[in-house]
């Protein structure tokens, strides 16, 4: 009987072949934790009386919730952490300058193909984009981790998902994750492994694999995983024999296999309040907007600002709408101002954010007020996430995005799309 | 340690979430597991409202749940907490919502992840269940179903009364093992 690819994972951390269901003591390669769990971990950690943390060099800590600190409780907070990562030689700590969405940081320059990489954040889910197991932890397993550089994991059972054909012009990559998870009704992915590939996902960016694993998140899955290849090892930079490349065995068992057509997937859009009320763009059109969010470690990468560029360059943002854009690190921010990017959101009327999570959890600047709606292109729209409870979060792509701040409403961007094309 | 957990059984469906076995109002009351306990699964079984000491007087030790059980996306202690203040010595379910789990384990409440066990237990059925390996005996109507065996580490997080306690008395051990 054959493995699948989070099978081959858990089995070589595990240093046995093990079984679905089974539990397992597995070693952990990278280890993230931020400041809105930090303080947590890190008095737990010290509760078990450990003189040294196992191996420092392969965790990072990012301050990312509350970037730069707004209030004395988060800056004591960051303040707790420096020192603590300071006293136990935790030397990729990402200080403010040097900043980015953990998340981001994990994949731009950490964890590579076939690792186990978790974090302390339900969205740690997209490393698996790199073809590692990847998933959110609490924060003592986080302190235990730490102390043993183990934890306990269960083998899930994997459902796969094979994305064929390809995406029709300003469709992406969170088009598809949103169809994705209405393939089933959530309960159908709780726990499980999600290993997704097929040609359009072969064909797709890394960035666009990244939205894909980090919205899997949504699905309730314990983890999504994509097979590793060429471009994820350019993107990570290494080389094959570097790192693991694992792919699933011929005849691996799947507990459930999907088929989804890429070509029939049409620009959706998540409505409040919750990710699976998804719609397509075109039946909510209309709805004025006061908010549109470009960033987040979901779509705040370098693809995602060129999408919204193609729409946003040479235009304006509407009267009485705020556009926020907030890169997912420092890398990408650079990156930006490099190629004119920034020069042209400001041009456009947008305001610049340094790199963070923002008002996407709520914990940063950004928030919408009572009877407000935005457009986001980040992963949750729960009542009051971004602000208050009595505003409206619709998530979507970049394209969405940039199309709301331009027109004022929501709209299909292809509307604007077909004008680039036109000149 | 002791291996096998018997007692009588609370059956509930499928999608009971950390809100219902213990209400976000009672989250202020920290993780001290005999106040949590009094308010334990008073959105699945109302009833307990009216006693005393709610759930805990009516001696399920054992609950069984049906698919994502502990689900709502809430990574806290306080469900399981409550359900440990509630007298729960075992927890069994079709499927397990993932933080509910692994909140089980790291508090030291033994969780067996058990497809189709609700088809063969009913409430007040009396249960033994062995947790290393996974099989488990309905006393009461003589059926056995197999489940998810535990770990020897999670074995000894049960012993210890949690993850953190666990790893805590293995740091405690290391200079008496030199004497």
């Amino acid at each position: 009987m054959g493995s699948t690819i989070i099978e081959k994972i858990c089995s070589r951390a595990a240093g046995k072949q093990v079984k679905v269901g089974e539990i397992v003591d597995v070693s952990v390669d990278r280890l993230f934790i931020n400041d809105f769990q930090g303080p947590i971990v890190f008095s737990q950690f010290e509760s078990l009386n450990s003189k040294t943390v196992m191996n420092p060099d392969r965790i990072l800590f990012g301050l990312d919730h509350r970037v730069p600190p707004a209030d004395v409780q988060s800056a004591n907070n960051h303040r707790i952490c420096r020192q603590f990562c300071t006293k136990y030689g935790i030397e990729r700590f990402a200080e403010i300058g040097r900043h980015g969405i953990g998340h981001q940081l994990m994949v731009e320059q950490f964890t590579r193909p076939g690792e186990v990489a978790l974090g302390t954040d339900s969205h740690a889910t997209m490393y698996g984009a790199l073809g590692a197991l990847s998933c959110g932890i609490t924060s003592s397993d986080a302190a235990v981790i730490m102390e043993s550089g183990k934890i306990w994991l269960q083998v899930p059972p994997s459902i796969r998902i094979n994305v064929v054909g390809k995406l029709k012009t300003g469709v992406t990559a969170k088009d598809l994750s949103l169809a994705m998870i209405k393939l089933a009704p959530v309960n159908e992915f709780i726990y499980k492994a999600v290993e997704i590939g097929g040609e359009c996902i072969r064909d797709m960016s890394v960035s666009g694999r990244l939205v894909i694993a980090n919205m899997a998140a949504e699905m309730g899955v314990k983890c999504s995983v994509i097979e590793a290849d060429e471009k994820t090892l350019k993107f990570v930079g290494c080389t094959a024999e570097e790192c693991h490349l694992d792919s699933p065995d011929p005849d691996a068992v799947y507990e459930k296999v999907f088929t989804l057509d890429a070509s029939s997937v049409e620009p959706l859009i998540a409505c409040p309040h919750n990710v699976d009320n998804v719609q397509e763009v075109v039946q909510v059109a209309g709805l004025p907007v006061d908010q549109v969010f470009l960033g987040s470690c979901t779509n705040g990468r370098m693809e995602d600002l060129e999408q919204a560029l193609e729409i946003l360059d040479g235009r304006k943002v509407c009267k009485g709408v705020r556009l926020l854009v907030v890169p997912a690190s420092q890398t990408v921010m650079l990156e930006a101002v490099e190629k004119g990017y920034i020069e042209k959101f400001i041009r456009a009327g947008a305001a610049i954010m340094t790199p963070s999570c923002a008002s996407c959890a709520g914990a940063g600047a950004g928030l919408i007020g009572d009877e407000e709606r935005a457009v986001a292109t980040t992963n949750r729209n729960f009542k009051g996430r971004m602000g208050s409870a009595r505003g409206e979060v619709f998530l979507a792509s970049a394209y969405v995005a940039a199309a709301a701040a331009v027109s004022g409403k929501i709209c299909d961007p292809r509307d604007f799309l077909k004008e680039v094309a036109a000149k | 340690m002791k291996r096998a957990i018997s007692g009588k059984a609370y059956l509930c469906g499928d999608n009971v979430t950390a809100y219902q076995i213990i209400a976000q109002n009672r989250w202020n009351l920290g993780l001290k597991e005999d106040e949590l306990g009094k308010w334990a699964m008073e959105g699945v079984c109302p009833e307990v409202l009216n006693i005393e000491n709610g759930f805990k007087d009516k001696g399920f030790t054992i609950v069984v749940g049906g698919e994502d059980f502990g689900g709502g996306g809430k990574s806290i202690e306080h469900p399981i907490a409550a359900l440990q203040g509630a007298g729960v010595k075992l927890l069994i379910a079709d499927s397990f919502s993932r933080y509910s789990f692994r909140n089980a384990i790291n508090r030291g409440l033994p969780a067996i992840l058990c497809p189709g066990i609700t088809k063969v237990v009913c409430t007040n059925d009396i249960l033994e269940a062995d947790l290393v390996t996974g099989n488990i005996r309905n006393c009461t109507t003589g059926v056995e179903i197999q489940g998810a065996p535990l770990s020897d580490l999670v074995l000894g997080f049960v012993e210890h009364g949690g993850m953190l306690a666990y790893y805590r008395r293995k740091h405690l051990d290391v200079p008496e093992s030199i004497e």
